[in-house]
């Protein structure tokens, strides 16, 4: 600091303002941060909480409750006690621990739904949407005719014309959600498509299908992704709608759907806990994922 | 012999009889600067869009030619074929031109990747050399970062790296400076200049400043409504204006703050030439189309005017 016209620090004037107090917003921690976004989303939060317990009693849960298949003659239709908290079923298995199995196998598949569906869907969807033109108008097409189906009825078909298996629910409900993502992403690949780095990915000389894949995709994905949290909750009511109408997931297996449908016609005879505990997991489990998914739609926009 | 010459370039929308660009003729010598200037909506950008290949879908080149050193690069059915080391070009918008979701060094290594063949590794490492060239400090960390974690004139500088990588023949710089603050347009104008002398190549320069124009172009072509007006060295241009539009245009960029020129509406006449509703001087014969004719060796007009007139 030796250039001319600057005041030897001797000859400055004495500071004429005294700052006593600076103000400084608080830099909030990451915990804090968190702890004040679940504040201003009530509904969100419960459908984390919701989310974390379910996810818990179906990591966890099956090894701290007895077998799920466990019958037991002398102890069938006895009320929720202490010993069972849900009571018991017709043939005296323990309500409580078919609910909490159920919650490993209920939730995976809707996942795997979910997954499956977005993976095949988001694929189409920007193929659809980044070439356009004849492929385009195809797919769409073809999506229109799948969505003319409620999506459940079309599962129950795909379902109901393949063999029983795990693997068949889950292909057929998953297809049943396909056209949704292809939709979701083809609109966003629409937008994306316009956008100068995909010139400029052309323009480096990328092919096509890797301009689609590698630039167009990762960016059209958003809403697809937020999407995939409401699906799965849709996917377990689905899969459980279909047990419910004993198509797909079979007895004895420990499943929501199933369980319901087994306890349903016990209602009338008085033993009301049967299907009631399931039926209450489906409501929940489907309340977790459709207000955290909400909530991430909603914020989105 | 001309680096990169455009003659008679036509687009239009498909399926419509009125063009968009009307036989757009231009064109830039090896290490020479070319300035196409226009206002918006002129047809600057569609013009490079075309040269380049890159016509947004529903519009296409229905007559003229591109050539590089040459060679013709239009194929048939209109599209136009080029390389990364023949041609690149530098985006308007740096944010928007580069990847969100693909961190700079990639994007820049894979330039490299596609058109050197090298391998992966290698390329990266090319790709932060070519950052630290153009000016980027510590650019092996930003080379890590993501697009939305740089300054705009970051990305611009990322983006011209992309560009020069495989050191073209001719860039294409669109409006390069638009989305910048001053400070920092001075800083790329000078890096494009410095990175030019360098690779020696020829620049289409894109912009409606016709400030810019003076500090970086040799000669200018001035486009309005998708059409030619004037080409002339930007000497001469901005001293003695030829067209009336150009002369318009160089009045706009006022001395006196409450001058302004009327009517900046661009409802151009389909037919015939586009700037004839606004033109002082039109006449019956401007209801046809004016060719670009030469009126001194080294600029040429699109009017029917006689030259003497033109003063």
């Amino acid at each position: 600091m030796t250039g001319e016209g600057i005041a030897d620090p001797g000859e400055l004037p004495p500071a004429r303002f005294v700052v006593d107090r600076v103000h400084v917003t608080e830099e909030k921690s990451r915990t804090r941060r968190a702890l004040s976004f679940m504040r201003s989303n009530p509904l969100f939060s419960i459908g984390l909480g919701l989310l974390i317990a379910f996810v818990g009693m179906a990591i966890i849960g099956p090894f701290l409750v007895g077998d799920p298949l466990l019958t037991n003659p002398a102890g069938m239709f006895s009320p929720p006690s202490a010993d069972h908290w849900f009571g018991t079923d017709e043939y005296g298995r323990d309500v409580f621990a078919r609910s909490v199995n159920a919650a490993r196998l209920d939730l995976s598949i809707g996942l795997a739904i979910a997954l499956v569906a977005m993976t095949i869907g988001s694929t189409i969807g920007v193929v659809s949407g980044y070439f356009g033109g004849r492929t385009d108008e195809i797919i769409m097409r073809l999506t229109d005719i799948l969505l003319a189906f409620p999506g459940f009825v079309l599962a129950l078909i795909i379902v109901a014309a393949l063999a029983e298996s795990l693997l068949n629910v889950v292909m057929a409900v998953a297809a049943a959600y396909v056209p949704y993502f292809i939709r979701l992403t083809r609109a966003q690949a629409l937008v994306e498509r316009e956008k100068e780095y995909v010139d400029a990915a052309r323009l480096a000389g990328n092919r096509p299908l890797r301009v689609a894949f590698r630039h167009v995709m990762p960016n059209s994905l958003g809403p697809a992704l937020v999407s995939a949290t409401l699906v799965t909750g849709w996917a377990v009511l689905t899969v459980a709608g279909l047990a419910f109408l004993s198509v797909g997931i079979q007895p004895p297996t420990a499943e929501w759907g199933v369980m319901v449908g087994e306890g349903a016609g016990d209602i009338i005879t008085g033993e009301w806990w049967t299907s009631l505990f399931p039926g209450g997991m489906i409501v929940l489990a489907v309340m977790a994922f459709h207000f955290i998914g909400d909530d991430l739609t909603e914020s989105r926009t | 012999m001309r680096l990169f010459e455009v003659e008679a370039l036509t687009v239009g929308i498909t399926g419509s009889p009125f063009p968009i660009l009307r036989e757009v003729s231009f064109y830039v010598e090896p290490g020479e600067v070319l300035a196409l200037v226009g206002e918006s909506g002129s047809g600057k950008t569609m013009t490079a869009l075309a040269a380049m290949g890159l016509l947004p879908f529903g519009i296409e080149m229905t007559g003229g030619d591109v050539r590089l050193g040459g060679d013709s690069l239009v194929r048939t059915g209109g599209t136009v074929e080029r390389s990364a080391a023949q041609m690149s070009m530098i985006f308007q918008h740096p944010t928007s031109a580069l990847n969100p979701t693909m961190r700079v060094g990639h994007q820049v290594g894979r330039v490299i990747q596609i058109n050197q063949r090298l391998g992966r590794t290698q390329s990266l490492e090319a790709a932060v050399e070519l950052l630290k060239h153009v000016g980027i400090p510590g650019a092996k960390r930003v080379a890590r970062n993501f697009p939305h974690q740089l300054s705009g004139g970051m990305c611009q500088r990322v983006m011209i790296a992309m560009a020069v990588a495989c050191q073209p023949r001719l860039l294409i710089a669109d409006e390069p400076t638009t989305a910048l603050d001053v400070t920092v347009q001075a800083q790329i104008f000078d890096l494009i200049k410095s990175l030019v002398s360098e690779i020696g190549c020829g620049v289409l320069f894109i912009t409606h400043d016709l400030g810019a124009v003076a500090e970086m172009a040799d000669r200018v072509a001035v486009m309005y409504g998708g059409q030619v007006m004037e080409e002339s060295p930007v000497r001469d241009l901005l001293a003695e204006p030829r067209h009336p539009y150009t002369r318009y245009l160089l009045e706009s960029v006022v001395r006196e703050v409450d001058h302004r020129v009327e009517d900046i509406g661009v409802d151009f006449a389909l037919t015939g030439c586009r700037f004839g509703h606004r033109c002082p001087y039109v006449h019956e014969k401007c209801n046809g189309f004016p060719p670009l004719v030469e009126i001194s060796p080294s600029r040429r007009v699109s009017c029917f005017l006689k030259t003497e007139e033109l003063r």
